[in-house]
């Protein structure tokens, strides 16, 4: 009904009468003919510059078989007094786009949220205006777009100011609702996952950006940055104690400011950017909870029931670093291009916990002695220094043949320390205490070199060969799972023969070919990249009558063949894409999509409990769909309105069956010349065949206005 | 290649096809030559005062030369284009000739008319479209690191993104001033890639509150996938996520030594933490399931204690205790 009723509104709206848009239209047409032929005339720049002719394809404007008859001398005979009067340039342009959206939902809310989160009411639904005064000494342009403010999960701004050689300011805002209330386990035998929501976010993502730069397009470039990423909220997630988990409150509440100053010196044969930065980062999380808890334990421990009466946790960290960065681009001579980067910096990290917690409690110190309240105080800091930086180099030096090198190094360790300090109160009565000094240092070492060459056989046909090398070293304190465990040296070393091809054996078609072999000979993790083949093949073809056709086809495998390994991965993408748009979409456009993927995963793994091996098979096979359609609506010779259409669609089997819809539809209808109706529908629906309470259908409607300006 | 270059194990190896097809390549390399046609010219402004008999006779004419016939374009080109200011600007040679600073001279042109007189990107190779545009845009931080990026590699012209010409909600500005319209332009070559952002658990490309470009530089990084980086070496991703940037006093090595994408599906999935796999325990069970520790075991990660029952679902879902993965200031099993 609601559909319905969303659609119907924009009839009301018609009773105003037809847009004389397409009068307009011609008008335009005939004032741009006219201008054209002035312009043959006037030849200075300034008239051109506020001609507001529109943009017209180069084919409607002069007919090819005209083109070699029209001379220089010719245009200078035409009449003066055809040319119309230039018309201003507009000040102000864009539109803005307000309207309301209805949500009718059904299925399980927290994961409509977790997935959607729309919500209704009314909404700036997008904005984009550009203000461009003439003559001002301070300002060519200014640009604000807003999409999605007044309530949406994710809403952006953009502001673009900009003077022509003496400045240029980007501001950029994104405010991203991270809404999870799903776990990433869940039973899928169980009616409703266990531990369902233990770790579940209501917060929010923000990320502001500002960009400063003086001078832009000239030869020295001052620059100059602040960025302010934050996250606040609300969640859940468990106090962990010896033996239970008790699931509690949490606020989030972190910010990360950075600031960021430089110098970028671009010349024609070379460039420069020197940079130097800082960033500080405020993590104040708290836990608490509001109640007695009996936690996620189900039997007693030792004849006892736990219990959390009260608990409470506060972080305060405080991270900060600066960082210096230099960028380096040359080509001493036109048969050479150099390229090099150097960054070090040297973060640090100060920690402070603050934690009690009431209850019947074991005693960490002791597994068989009981609490009634602990308090702990930790203070920990990390330091991580780390310098890297790279360099690369293209030589020509033959015509047909380009040869490119490139080298990186990247290296760090952290260095992190704490000491916890324990203050016990016993269940049998007495109190004790406990220090416990601990830390961990993490070295890594990583390098890479690889050597191209690049051969043009044909005027389209090129082919290329090269070799990669991957290595390194970590230290680590990560093979043993006991905090006290002995540090690990590992290496890293991949060798890698790298191939490919680009051909465009007519106009029409074009096919790129990208492979890549490799033979691990030793990586880090089980799963880590090891014998490797990644295949990649691009087909673009154009037909007549503007159809685009795409093939895409990608093979990625990763084996690690060692008998205490033995994994396999494999993944496949097969993808079809057919583009249908003629004279630039003005009355149709289509683009539709379709991808067949796979995911095939095979490992084993060991039971702690029993250390028997499990296999650990993961597959995903999905069928993806994607469908735009644009299309005209010439309601008569005078009036036309614009409906859009599609959607996607992905359903995949295997280990976790997924199928999620996504259509819409968009109408768009012209009531006067500064003023559009739209109305829009979209349809979200989820099923996931073993997780059935992860499931919801939604219908959104948003009618609304827009305001051309 | 590292078994390759040791010899036997090389020949029992799968790796035997991967060299022929190699070897086939080099030897087809080697070959062609003797069958090369005619190379494109040498572009770029040098080349057409030093070039041929030929193109000594081409001469530049002026975009007012231009605009006689190409009216439309230049009238575009003048208003809203940023490379007008080749036009008007002294410094940069070009000062009334900026369509020949692309197009090359168009004295030929003019007289005939033909367009095989004219340099036109649609008739050139993806190098020479590259040194047309990168002999003003090369010396720019964004191409540091070009060379290693995929899109150079693979012979991706700057024209198959760009398109100079076009104004208005067209232009190339004006598109990729939206997350949708940097999205779109992706999504017609990366399709594969588009069609994991249609999966329920991902990041907000659809909806427009992101680009592509917010994790990736489409025209260089040292990095793999073009991936950004932030804040001096962090890669791209703790741009969003700063709080699990650390140092942290106890670090979960791969959030260190490997890329997120060890753990986590960037694009999508059907996890709702975007996890590469269904389930949490399995993604790190596969890796914690070493008995002995390195040199003995060839791979990190220590195999649990043996109080993870498996049979009970408390310890399946490992990250409810190890609830600091992404590293720890408290603790170095990360259970706070």
């Amino acid at each position: 009904m609601r559909i319905w009723l969303a659609l119907a509104l924009p009839l009301a709206l018609l009773a105003q009468g037809p847009a004389n848009n397409t009068k307009e239209a011609k008008g335009t047409k005939t004032r741009h003919a006219k201008s054209t032929k002035a312009r043959l005339v006037k030849t200075s720049t300034t008239a051109r510059v506020a001609d507001p002719a529109p943009a017209v394809p180069a084919a409607e404007a002069q007919q090819p078989g005209q083109k070699a008859e029209v001379q220089p001398e010719q245009k200078k005979e035409e009449k003066p007094a055809e040319s119309p009067a230039p018309v201003a340039e507009k000040a102000v342009s864009g539109y803005i786009d307000l309207g309301a959206r209805w949500v009718g939902w059904a299925g399980d809310r927290n994961t409509y949220r977790s997935v959607v989160n729309l919500g209704q009411g009314v909404r700036l639904v997008g904005m984009d205006t550009a203000y461009e005064p003439t003559g001002s000494k301070w300002l060519d342009s200014a640009r604000l777009q807003m999409f999605n403010w007044g309530g949406d999960p994710y809403n952006t701004a953009r502001l673009d100011l900009l003077k022509r050689g003496k400045y240029r300011y980007l501001g950029t805002y994104s405010n991203v609702a991270y809404f999870n209330n799903l776990p990433s386990y869940a039973d899928p035998t169980l009616a409703k996952g266990v531990y369902f929501d233990q770790r579940s976010y209501d917060s929010t993502i923000r990320n502001l950006d500002n960009d400063l730069q003086i001078f832009p397009g000239g030869r020295f470039i001052p620059y100059f940055g602040y960025t302010r990423n934050s996250g606040n909220g609300y969640g859940v997630t468990p106090l962990v104690e010896v033996s239970n988990e008790y699931a509690l409150r949490n606020v989030v509440d972190w910010h990360n400011d950075e600031i960021r100053g430089g110098l970028r010196i671009e010349m024609r044969r070379w460039h420069v950017t020197i940079e130097e930065g800082g960033r500080r980062l405020d993590d104040n999380q708290q836990v608490y909870s509001t109640g007695p808890l009996t936690g996620n334990r189900t039997t007693p421990y030792l004849g006892q029931t736990l219990t959390l009466t009260s608990g409470q946790q506060q972080y305060r960290i405080r991270s900060q670093g600066e960082y210096t960065k230099g960028l380096l681009t040359a080509n001493p001579w036109d048969w050479l291009d150099l390229s090099g980067s150097v960054v070090r910096t040297r973060p640090k990290t100060d920690a402070n916990l603050y934690q009690t917690q009431n209850g019947t409690l074991v005693s960490p110190v002791s597994s068989t002695t009981f609490l009634t309240a602990q308090t702990d105080t930790l203070y920990g800091n990390a330091t991580m220094p780390r310098v890297s930086w790279s360099a690369g180099a293209e030589a020509r030096a033959a015509g047909r043949l380009r040869l490119r090198e490139s080298f990186e190094s990247d290296r760090f360790h952290t260095d992190g320390t704490s000491t916890l300090l324990s203050n016990y109160i016993f269940k049998n009565g007495g109190n004790g205490t406990s220090t416990l000094p601990d830390g961990e240092r993490l070295e890594v070492s990583q390098y890479r070199e690889q050597v191209e060459a690049l051969y043009d056989v044909l005027k389209h046909f090129t082919i290329r060969g090269g070799f990669r090398y991957v290595w390194g070293d970590s230290v680590m304190r990560a093979s043993s799972f006991s905090i006290n465990g002995p540090t690990d040296r590992l290496d890293l070393k991949r060798y890698s023969g790298l191939a490919g091809f680009s051909a465009r054996p007519f106009s029409r078609l074009s096919l790129t070919g990208d492979f890549d072999i490799t033979n691990g000979v030793k990586t880090y993790y089980r799963t880590g990249l090891m014998d490797t083949n990644t295949y990649r093949l691009l087909g673009r073809l154009t037909l007549p009558k503007n159809f685009f056709f795409n093939a895409n086809y990608l093979y990625f495998t990763n084996d690690n063949p060692d008998p205490g390994v033995n994994y396999h991965y494999k993944s496949q993408a097969a993808t079809g894409s057919l583009q249908w748009i003629p004279n630039s979409g003005k009355n149709i456009s289509i683009v539709a999509d379709y991808t067949y993927s796979q995911i095939k995963s095979d490992i084993n793994f060991l039971n702690p409990a029993s250390l028997t091996p499990l296999a650990s098979p993961y597959r995903d096979f999905a069928n993806t769909g994607v469908l735009l359609a644009n299309l005209r609506l010439p309601f008569s010779k005078t009036y036309s309105g614009r409906l859009s259409f599609g959607g996607s669609f992905i359903t995949t089997h295997g280990t976790r069956p997924t199928n999620y819809f996504q259509p819409q539809g968009r109408l768009q209808l012209p009531v006067t010349q500064r003023l559009e109706f739209f109305s829009e529908w979209r349809y979200y629906g989820m099923h996931q065949e073993l997780y059935g309470y992860e499931g919801f259908r939604a219908h959104t409607y948003t009618g609304g206005v827009r305001l051309l300006l | 290649m590292g078994r390759l270059l040791k010899g036997p194990a090389f020949f029992q190896s799968g790796v035997r096809m991967r060299f022929r097809l190699l070897l086939w390549t080099a030897v087809f390399a080697l070959a062609a030559p003797a069958a090369a046609g005619p190379q494109d010219k040498p572009q770029g402004k040098a080349a057409e005062q030093k070039g041929p008999e030929a193109a000594k006779k081409k001469e530049y004419v002026g975009s007012e030369t231009c605009a006689g016939c190409h009216d439309e374009i230049y009238s575009n080109f003048t208003k809203k284009n940023p490379h007008a200011i080749l036009e008007t600007n002294k410094k940069r040679g070009w000062e009334t000739k900026a369509c020949e600073a692309c197009h090359g001279p168009g004295s030929v042109h003019a007289e005939t008319n033909s367009a095989d007189d004219i340099r036109s990107p649609k008739n050139m190779k993806a190098a020479a479209i590259d040194e047309m545009c990168l002999s003003c845009h090369k010396n720019q931080p964004t191409h540091v690191g070009r060379l290693q990026s995929s899109h150079a590699r693979n012979n991706v012209a700057c024209t198959q993104c760009h398109n100079v010409h076009a104004t208005g909600a067209e232009s190339t500005q004006a598109q990729y001033r939206q997350a949708a319209g940097i999205n779109k332009k992706c999504a017609s070559c990366h399709s594969d890639v588009w069609a994991s952002f249609q999966k329920p658990y991902r990041h907000k490309l659809n909806e427009g509150a992101m680009a592509c470009t917010g994790c990736h530089n489409p025209h260089a990084s040292f990095l793999n996938k073009n991936l950004r980086l932030t804040s001096g070496t962090e890669p791209g991703c703790m741009a969003c996520h700063s709080d699990k940037r650390g140092p942290f006093v106890f670090e979960h090595a791969p959030v260190k030594n490997e890329p997120c994408s060890i753990c986590h599906e960037p694009h999508g999935s059907a996890n709702p933490r975007m996890l590469a796999r269904a389930q949490v325990l399995n993604l790190c069970l596969e890796c914690h399931s070493n008995i002995q520790s390195p040199p003995k075991a060839t791979t990190a990660g220590g195999v649990p204690p043996a109080i993870h029952d498996l049979r009970n679902p408390r310890f399946q879902n490992c990250t409810i205790c190890h609830q600091k993965i992404h590293g720890s200031n408290a603790n170095g099993a990360m259970l706070r």
